[in-house]
């Protein structure tokens, strides 16, 4: 059973690696895509299974491509250190912002991510001689010189990496921790777990996830802007992908990003102007009638079963 | 008889304008079973959330077998041997029966993975708990309340509270509760437990220490607590 | 008691100094301040109202100002109609929305985990702006109206008056709520209902029906705003978001329930702005105004509840 499942995997892992050998630069760009959104989607949902809900994946994203563009251009830092320094200063940030804003829970919680994600915005266009402004900036160098196989890789990676967090954190304790947490605080802190800890490195990890993503993303395009680097496009998608594949599971967020992955660069083709309308639409259909998303409803129909 | 483990000294909790707890003050002994009663509303549920650290309380000292507990978050309290179970239970709903009784030897005697399991399977073997890896909505209210009482004992505390443990069960199960509630106190445990049901508390407890809006009326042996003219009151008549 | 009174006598004679010494300051940032002021506490107030009633909190809200915006520019355009007087028909037209969207999400999820709340409110929010979007583009539209630039001159000072109408508005559906609230029977209903959901259930009052009034209610105001809104600002799908904020971060200085206080942080947030707004070459930071105090408010509410 165990090796079916291996042999599978690494079969899987083969093709989907395989992709630049006989993929062209269009797919590419799209995978590319696919992953920047699947691991924001993994890290959002590592977030929401200890109750809270994050608005603001745009804002640690968009603080990542900024880092790790302008420690190239104005620091010279290689790419792959500017690319990790944002993930640790969005973690930082985190936790900074979390220390103040973790007694919060649920809707207000949200809104405040919200609100920070457009204070990062506002911050970036306002200091146009430091960030480009809204004009935006070009990358005078790329990771890798631009290598279209290994950016692949690295992104394959981060991905792959992420995803693999999630599979640790499944099996751990932490998952134990962030389940009770969501379920009831208090029976959770008053058997011996420190509620506010958790909550607070759960949220400086899941946005230096966000922050590398960011950087990623900078190094792929060679080009970032305000409206681009904290579009509302960073949020919607990685939200809709993990809740549609099921919010708390692990698998969730990797079904949900390749299946609203391939649709959305449909929906562009088709209908340039109103994807994100459907996206909006999708929420709101799955929240109402598929609140588990797909693996979610799937794993209680078999749990039903049994 | 033995030692203080518990030593409460003028206790105050207030929720805006409402005192909830006034001014209680009293000790639990180590190794006894102390009944806590008194009419609806009392301020039973939040005398052992403010011991437990659920709530901080706005005035007064809270000693744990002589350290000073008083400011102590929760999660804290429960790592120095203070466990409880919820007048409404509370069972976490996205974990296994054996997931929700680990949680408590985690993260309160911060034990690893696999240990925690076997404790946890020890634990279920006291308390009478089988098959605890099936889904929970198939647990009948009796598994439920020990799986409850089975969390709180994942910690290993050395002071726990039982808050209304036999709500909603019928004679049978209370006296299979009852059973338990000795087995645990002859494991050392000292216990203290909310009850309306007096048939039990008399059953159980050494003493009794009787609340009435949020302050302590008596303590001392049922049979005296349960002759005290102005407890007597408190339950029957509050007309002044 | 007695401590309360002292802290807001000293609260109202800070507030009356700083006032008097922005007067002779900057007087435009006190009188645009108060202005501003009006408009955040007249978008506020009815996101109150919601988030006191049902516990939710709107993230659409300013996008239903938004629509009420560009239905107010469509009448002006295609039927002449003067935008204020839009309020009316968008009162209605909005109650009417209102209840359509609130029967068909909202009442779905009231028993829903909160996370389902704030996912509905979410896409609720992107659907008006992407619609809007699609609809009418990105561009901003603007309608010139000869009563906007009026402007009184006083000795030195030469002000517009046209944005006290704003403060105008503010009164009128603080005042409008309060009476609403406390005089009529939906009202009260809505004041149990906002505290004890079940209790106001268990005492007979028809909880579903209450809330979906109430929603639609606030939903109206906040649509008939948009009318007041266009006269003087220009609009595109996204003009709404800002507001959202502000107006949750007003409620939450505030505190929920407290009505007349959101007038109160409405005034300090708006001649904060505008202070910012007077010095050259800062204004983009006047944005980030509210949320600074949103931070700050948190932070020291978290302390008073720790020393407890």
């Amino acid at each position: 059973m165990r090796n079916w499942k291996a042999l599978l995997s690494a079969i899987l892992l083969g093709v989907v690696a395989g992709l630049p050998l006989y993929g062209g630069a269009y797919l590419l760009s799209v995978a590319n895509l696919l992953l920047i959104h699947m691991t924001l989607a993994l890290s959002w949902s590592l977030l929401l299974r200890s109750g809270q809900l994050s608005l603001g994946i745009s804002g640690f994203f968009g603080l990542g491509v900024y880092v790790a563009a302008l420690s190239l251009v104005r620091v010279g830092l290689h790419p792959l250190v500017g690319i990790l320094l944002g993930g640790v200063m969005s973690g930082v940030l985190a936790l900074g912002v979390g220390a103040a804003v973790l007694h919060l829970r649920g809707m207000y919680f949200a809104i405040v991510t919200l609100a920070l994600a457009e204070a990062f915005r506002v911050i970036i266009r306002n200091v146009p001689n430091l960030s480009g402004g809204p004009e935006g900036m070009v990358l005078p160098a790329l990771i890798f010189d631009g290598d279209s196989f290994k950016t692949f890789w690295f992104a394959l990676a981060v991905a792959i990496s992420t995803l693999a967090l999630l599979m640790v954190v499944s099996r751990s304790k932490v998952h134990i921790a962030l389940t009770a947490i969501r379920n009831d605080e208090t029976v959770a802190q008053s058997s011996g777990v420190n509620v506010y800890q958790y909550l607070l490195w759960i949220f400086a990890l899941t946005s230096a996830i966000q922050g590398v993503a960011g950087g990623l993303y900078a190094h792929i395009y060679g080009f970032i802007s305000p409206e681009g680097s904290f579009s509302l496009d960073l949020v919607l998608l990685p939200i809709i992908m993990a809740v549609v594949g099921g919010a708390t599971t692990t698998w969730g967020p990797v079904i949900g990003a390749v299946l609203l992955g391939s649709v959305s660069e449909l929906l562009k083709i088709k209908i340039p102007h109103g994807h994100l309308l459907i996206y909006g639409v999708i929420i709101v259909i799955v929240v109402l009638f598929f609140p588990k998303g797909v693996i979610g409803t799937l794993q209680e129909k078999i749990r039903r079963r049994l | 008889m033995s030692e203080a483990i518990l030593s409460i000294k003028g206790l105050k909790r207030q929720f805006g304008g409402l005192m909830a707890l006034h001014d209680v003050t009293m000790e639990i002994f180590e190794g006894e079973i102390l009944g806590i009663i008194g009419p609806n509303g009392a301020g039973k549920t939040t005398l052992i959330n403010v011991i437990t650290g659920v709530h901080l309380p706005t005035q007064g000292s809270l000693l744990l077998g002589g350290a000073d507990m008083t400011l102590l978050p929760a999660h804290e309290r429960c790592r120095l041997g203070v466990a409880r179970t919820f007048q409404l239970a509370k069972p976490l709903e996205d974990l296994s029966p054996l997931e929700n009784i680990m949680l408590g030897a985690l993260f309160g005697q911060r034990l690893r993975k696999r240990d925690a399991e076997k404790r946890a399977e020890e634990i279920c073997e006291l308390v009478g708990l089988a098959d605890v890896r099936r889904p929970l909505a198939r647990l009948s209210v009796l598994d439920v309340k020990k799986m409850e009482i089975a969390r709180a004992l994942a910690s290993k505390p050395r002071l726990l509270f039982l808050d209304e443990a036999m709500a909603g069960l019928n004679s049978n199960e209370t006296l299979e509760i009852i059973r338990l509630v000795r087995k645990i106190r002859d494991q050392g445990i000292t216990i203290g437990i909310v009850e309306h049901v007096m048939g039990v508390i008399r059953e159980l407890s050494h003493r009794v220490v009787v609340l009435n809006f949020g302050q302590l009326l008596a303590v001392g042996p049922y049979e005296e607590v349960a002759n005290n003219r102005q407890v007597i009151e408190a339950y029957l008549g509050e007309e002044t | 008691m007695k401590g309360m009174a002292g802290k807001n006598t000293l609260l109202a004679a800070l507030a009356v100094a700083g006032a008097v010494l922005l007067a002779c300051w900057k007087p435009y940032v006190l009188i645009e301040g108060v202005q501003r002021a009006g408009l955040y506490a007249a978008i506020t107030l009815p996101m109150a109202l919601l988030m006191g009633v049902l516990g939710i909190v709107n993230l659409a809200h300013g996008d239903f100002m938004m629509l009420g915006a560009y239905l107010a520019y469509g009448l002006s355009v295609y039927l002449g109609v003067d935008p204020l007087l839009s309020i009316f028909p968008a009162m209605a037209v909005f109650f009417l929305f209102a209840m359509i969207v609130y029967v068909g999400t909202f009442n779905h999820v009231l028993d829903a985990p909160e996370l389902n709340q704030i996912l509905l409110a979410f896409g609720l929010m992107i659907i008006l702006t992407q619609g809007a979007n699609l609809l009418w583009t990105s561009r901003f539209i603007k309608i010139s109206l000869p009563y906007v630039s009026e402007s009184v001159t006083m000795g030195s000072l030469t002000f517009g008056t046209y944005g006290f109408v704003y403060v105008a508005a503010a009164l009128i559906i603080l005042i409008g709520l309060r009476v609403f609230l406390k005089k009529t029977r939906m009202g009260q209903a809505a004041l149990a209902v906002g505290q004890n959901r079940r209790g106001a259930k268990l005492v007979g009052i028809n909880v579903d029906w209450t809330h979906l009034i109430i929603f639609s209610l606030s939903i109206a105001i906040i649509g008939a705003m948009g009318c007041v809104f266009i006269t003087r600002h220009s609009i595109s799908p996204l003009v709404g978001f800002p507001y959202t904020l502000r107006a949750f971060c007003l409620i939450a200085m505030a505190g929920i329930g407290n009505l007349t206080g959101i007038v109160w942080v409405s005034l300090l947030l708006g001649v904060a702005e505008n202070m910012v707004l007077s010095f050259h070459g800062y204004a983009g930071w006047a944005d980030l105004i509210y949320f600074i105090l949103i931070i700050a408010v948190i932070m020291v509410k978290s302390r008073k509840r720790h020393r407890q």
